[in-house]
């Protein structure tokens, strides 16, 4: 086996350890019959579990970072497995953005995720990207980025710092915008303004 | 000490702290500790979209205010993403990064782990690990990192040295070599402006928990190419120690810190490493007694160098 055969291989069964036999099985895998024991043993020890374990707090802090109110809210939802269900997919990044950009897809498949928690995620992460803009040349600046969301993320954010019930979906969705030019970076479209027209109002987070 | 060693040549820089933004107070207040910061280019970046295209980019608002608060320090440079020991290739976008920041903060040496972080799979999937792995201690590994170590030496024009790192599983592939034999073949192999970061943590970590005497095994090390040195604290795991820089210093650590200045005649640095989240558990305070406590023994090592100096040249 050589050595990016090996590192392959460690890698594949580093976020489930306990599926490591079945993953080796895999034609793809070309190993003798030492080399799948090996690596079977391997991934049976209890250095191996703590190795993951280690990969796992790593891959939970960076999303803590990221989202932190989409985590609170997963506590308050009790949806911690979602994220357990998350981190058997392999780690592709050491990068809290790329981490939270990887959860979303994968909620965004997920039928067990809510729509509130898909909305919160996308909004955090949203405006961080927009801060990352902040710095960037006027063309970059003015990029406005538009979420099409069930829930407004502002009451939703009150409902967990506040712990009151969360925030029903809103029938006809809610707009946001979101610009590194403006001043708390996002504002709320409201769809139900007088005339026809598009009131905008802009919200301090 | 021979004066035609590279390493030897390099400026003593004396106890300093791997750079965190929220260390600012502590760099402030309490200067007199810190003699040098090292950086971690890759923490002040972030992946960005660029055109739908991921991209490691700096992070303007987070590299301002390390230039800030670095103000006159000296610095080194700690990589962790450069991802050296992967097959598939290293981290390219983390030595841009480098190139570009390497002429508004001159650095005397870089030093990134024995390790690897990602690998592209032979069927063209990409892997991370999360977390640094350890290389195996095999033939194939050296031939692989001897000559991505010459690159960065050639490259940058500056020692590059080489980290020690925590393994927490067993039954690594060896050709007959352990960790120190293999570092010292990693060394010997790369020429003589490679160097090595002696973390003392994570090889206390590896003595626990693989039950060797750290002592013993540190005979054998080349302590000339020891540059410098990390201290940190962690915790435990289900029985294991594990490298995680969320404590004070330990007493075992302290004595090999100790150990270790007597016998290494060309290390120029101690850091104290801690991680940016573990600040309110460790304390400014705590900081500042584990700095307080390097530069006791640093000086106590400097000291006995001088002496021995002067006594060679009156004779």
């Amino acid at each position: 086996m050589s050595l990016r055969e090996w590192q392959s291989a460690l890698l594949t069964i580093l976020p489930d350890p306990k599926q490591a036999a079945q993953i080796l099985s895999h034609e793809k895998y070309q190993l003798t019959a030492a080399e799948r024991d090996n690596l079977i043993s391997l991934s049976q020890s209890a250095g191996l579990e703590v190795t993951c374990d280690v990969q796992l707090w790593w891959r939970r802090a960076r999303l803590q970072i990221a989202i932190p109110f989409s985590m609170h809210l997963i506590e308050r939802l009790d949806l911690q497995h979602l994220v357990a269900l998350y981190q058997k997919r392999p780690c592709t990044t050491l990068f809290f953005l790329r981490e939270a950009q990887s959860f979303l897809d994968y909620i965004q498949e997920h039928a067990q995720a809510p729509a509130i928690l898909r909305d919160m995620v996308n909004f955090e992460l949203a405006l961080h990207m927009a801060k990352l803009r902040q710095s960037g040349d006027a063309s970059t600046r003015r990029q406005i980025t538009v979420l099409h969301l069930s829930h407004c993320p502002e009451t939703c954010i009150l409902a967990l710092l506040q712990n009151d019930p969360l925030p029903e979906a809103i029938e006809d969705g809610v707009v946001i915008e979101i610009s590194a030019e403006w001043p708390h970076l996002w504002q709320k479209i409201s769809l139900e303004a007088p005339g026809g027209g598009q009131s905008r109002l802009e919200i301090a987070l | 000490m021979s004066y035609s060693n590279p390493l030897a040549q390099l400026p003593v820089l004396g106890v300093g702290i791997n750079y965190q933004k929220s260390y600012a107070s502590i760099l402030s207040e309490h200067s007199d500790l810190v003699d040098f910061l090292e950086f971690n280019p890759d923490a002040l970046c972030s992946w960005q979209q660029r055109s739908g295209q991921w991209q490691l980019l700096r992070n303007p608002s987070l590299y301002q205010n390390f230039l800030q608060i670095r103000q006159q320090l000296p610095v080194t440079v700690h990589g962790l993403s450069l991802s050296i020991g992967s097959a598939s290739g290293w981290n390219e976008s983390y030595l841009a990064i480098l190139d570009e920041m390497q002429s508004e903060v001159p650095f005397y040496w870089h030093s990134e782990h024995v390790g690897f972080l990602d690998v592209v799979t032979p069927d063209g999937e990409y892997l991370h690990a999360g977390t640094q792995l350890p290389m195996p201690f095999t033939y194939e590994a050296l031939e692989l990192l001897v000559p991505r170590v010459q690159r960065m030496i050639e490259h940058y024009q500056r020692p590059f040295l080489l980290e020690n790192t925590t393994y927490y599983f067993p039954g690594i592939a060896s050709d007959g070599m352990d960790e120190v034999d293999f570092l010292n073949a990693l060394c010997l192999r790369s020429g003589e402006r490679c160097g090595l970061l002696l973390d003392l943590y994570n090889f206390y970590c590896n003595a626990e928990n693989f039950a060797f005497d750290p002592y013993t095994a540190l005979e054998k090390l080349d302590m000339s190419r020891v540059v410098e040195i990390h201290i940190a604290g962690g915790s435990q795991h289900k029985g294991f120690h594990l490298d995680v820089h969320s404590n004070h210093t330990p007493e075992p650590v302290w004595d090999l810190l100790q150990w270790v200045l007597a016998r290494a005649p060309n290390v120029k640095a101690v850091v104290y490493e801690l991680l940016e989240q573990a600040l309110d558990a460790v304390t400014e305070a705590g900081v500042c007694r584990n700095l307080e406590r390097a530069r006791h023994h640093w000086n106590q090592s400097r000291e006995a160098i001088y002496n021995q100096q002067k006594i060679g040249a009156l004779a």
